[in-house]
């Protein structure tokens, strides 16, 4: 026994200051791999290992159209964050440097009010009478769309949450896109729509797929925002698992439905990482 | 046809100003109301659901409780995640890289995962609903926010000062304290700031976690925002926004080295010519 500790302490080489790191393993050990365990073993029924919660879960009826907001709403909130975060990193990497810092300080001032005071500020704004439905009717429709309450509140509500983790990543593939680039290009005969194509956008891939990485993982665990903003209609799984814990004390069930979202997050971050390979977790 | 294109982008920008700004102004607006009913724009304005807010136990309880949790959060967060930076950024022992991007995990975890492993782990061990067990649970999202901050800044300090220091005869507790904790400070304050905030803005790990006498600031808003949003809530959030504008102030100025440039590089050198 001895013997093979002594071989295992001069294989791993520690010293003095691996020691520092073994209170931050431990917590991790405890505080995060033991309670998802946990979780993991009461979904099957732990110590009788069985089936019977997801079985009760798929002959609900209720979990499939949870399962189903929960994946439209966080592939819409993708694409919306995408389509209206690369432009705006694009304009701070092209700004002057005091515009560009007023641009990154305008993303991160909703960061760092608390989410559920970004959110509910959504309420005031959106609710019937709110801001927005009384600017449609002066614009002229007559009858604005229902807005709180609906998978459309949530969508609005999630992209300005989920936004500034968009931008930054794209910013950062940006700045690395040299003006010399473009000038070569330029001096090859391409015209700047063309370089912009065929040199800015591939070289800020990787911002965008660590953004979209994180919008997806982050959307699909969300409960505060649709909690407040929306409706019987677009209840995600984050809302599920709290209605059992909160209402129902059903542990087995939330453990169940936590699983399923445990494996989803995972097929996400397993699937990018094939994808974009080292460039997303250890590159620089 | 340039031209139009940059038309175009900052159309699109001021919009999304907008879109970010927006939403806190109106309500810092509803919050200056005169009546208890949320009304935009307000009839009159005063400043009486600020006074309610600041002075109803209703609110200053939750707001107590949040400021002693996240404050724990900060110390125990940050003490164990700066001692796990030196583990990963000066320890010669393998496998070093892939143990930080481990500790990462919680991360890219959804806060609602983590909550409920938490609350089936403290409900079995009796700590849900108090404070320790709060504060045990919201330190597992801080300290991943410590590593990363503190890792970078510790990679970027020269081992080579630590050496002359000691080579001049100073003990390694005081090369710490006089060479690489000064050295560090950008990361450290940003990090104790993110480990506060992890405990402050959570309301998803507390929620299984509060007990009926325990219940965080966040939690609280959560429940009234849901059930009956009025002018108090929207002056709670006036009161949030200004800390989170003060933070924010303290960062940037950080982060673009206004205090720091002055002050910790001669400092570094003088303790140097000790």
């Amino acid at each position: 026994m001895r013997g093979t500790l002594h071989t295992v302490m001069i294989w791993l080489r520690p010293d003095k200051a691996a020691l520092a790191g073994v209170p931050a393993l431990a917590y991790f050990l405890l505080g995060f791999v033991l309670p998802l365990g946990l979780m993991v073993s009461i979904s099957f029924g732990a110590p009788h290992w069985t089936l019977a919660n997801y079985q009760t879960l798929g002959n609900a009826g209720l979990f499939w159209p949870l399962l189903d907001n929960t994946l439209r709403t966080t592939a819409i909130v993708t694409v919306v964050t995408l389509v209206l975060g690369y432009p705006y990193a694009y304009a701070m990497s092209r700004a002057r440097t005091r515009v560009a810092v007023l641009l990154g300080a305008v993303m991160l001032f909703p960061f760092l009010v608390s989410t559920v005071v970004r959110s509910f500020t959504w309420v005031f704004i959106l609710e019937p009478g709110g801001v927005v439905p009384k600017v449609l009717e002066l614009i002229g429709i007559a009858h604005p769309p229902v807005l709180l309450g609906t998978e459309l509140g949530v969508v609005i509500g999630l992209t300005q949450v989920e936004l500034p983790f968009v931008v930054f990543p794209i910013f950062a593939a940006l700045t690395a896109v040299k003006s010399d680039y473009l000038a070569a290009a330029a001096s090859l005969g391409a015209s700047p729509p063309r370089a912009f194509a065929l040199v800015t956008v591939p070289l800020s891939m990787a911002g965008v797929a660590v953004g979209a990485l994180l919008a997806i993982v982050y959307t699909l665990g969300s409960y505060i925002t649709p909690e407040l903003l929306g409706g019987q209609g677009s209840t995600m799984i984050g809302q599920g698992i709290a209605l059992e814990v909160q209402t129902s004390l059903s542990w087995g069930i939330a453990s169940t439905m936590g699983t399923v979202l445990f494996v989803v997050t995972a097929l996400v971050l397993i699937a990018s990482v094939r994808l974009g390979g080292q460039r997303l977790l250890g590159g620089r | 046809m340039k031209r139009a294109g940059m038309i175009a982008l900052a159309i699109l920008v001021a919009g999304e100003v907008l879109f970010l700004l927006g939403p806190t102004i109106i309500t810092v607006i509803i919050s200056l109301g005169k009546s208890p009913l949320v009304q935009f724009p307000p009839a009159g304005f005063s400043v009486v659901w600020y006074k309610l807010v600041a002075t109803s136990s209703q609110w200053t309880v939750p707001a107590l409780t949040s400021l002693v949790a996240a404050t724990l959060v900060m110390v125990i967060g940050t003490t164990i995640g700066v001692a796990a930076s030196f583990a990963i950024v000066r320890s010669g022992v393998r496998f070093r890289s892939a143990a930080a991007s481990l500790l990462l995990l919680p991360l890219i975890t959804p806060a609602m995962l983590i909550s409920l492993g938490l609350a089936l782990v403290m409900t079995s061990l009796r700590l849900a609903g108090t404070m320790e067990g709060l504060v045990i649970a919201q330190g597992v999202t801080a300290v991943p926010y410590v590593i990363v901050n503190c890792s970078i800044s510790l990679r970027n300090i020269d081992p080579s000062v630590e050496w002359a220091a000691q080579s001049l005869g100073a003990t390694p507790g005081r090369t710490l304290l006089h060479i690489t904790v000064p050295l560090m400070r950008r990361g450290l304050i940003a990090a104790a700031m993110f480990a506060f905030l992890a405990s402050w803005d959570d309301a998803i790990i507390a929620l299984f976690l509060n007990g009926p006498s325990l219940t965080t600031l966040p939690v609280f808003l959560l429940g009234q925002a849901s059930q009956n949003p009025s002018p108090a809530i929207a002056a709670a959030a006036g009161y949030l926004s200004f800390v989170a504008l003060l933070v924010f102030a303290l960062v940037v100025s950080v982060g673009m080295g206004i205090p720091t440039a002055g002050v910790a590089r001669p400092r570094a050198e003088q303790n140097g010519r000790q």
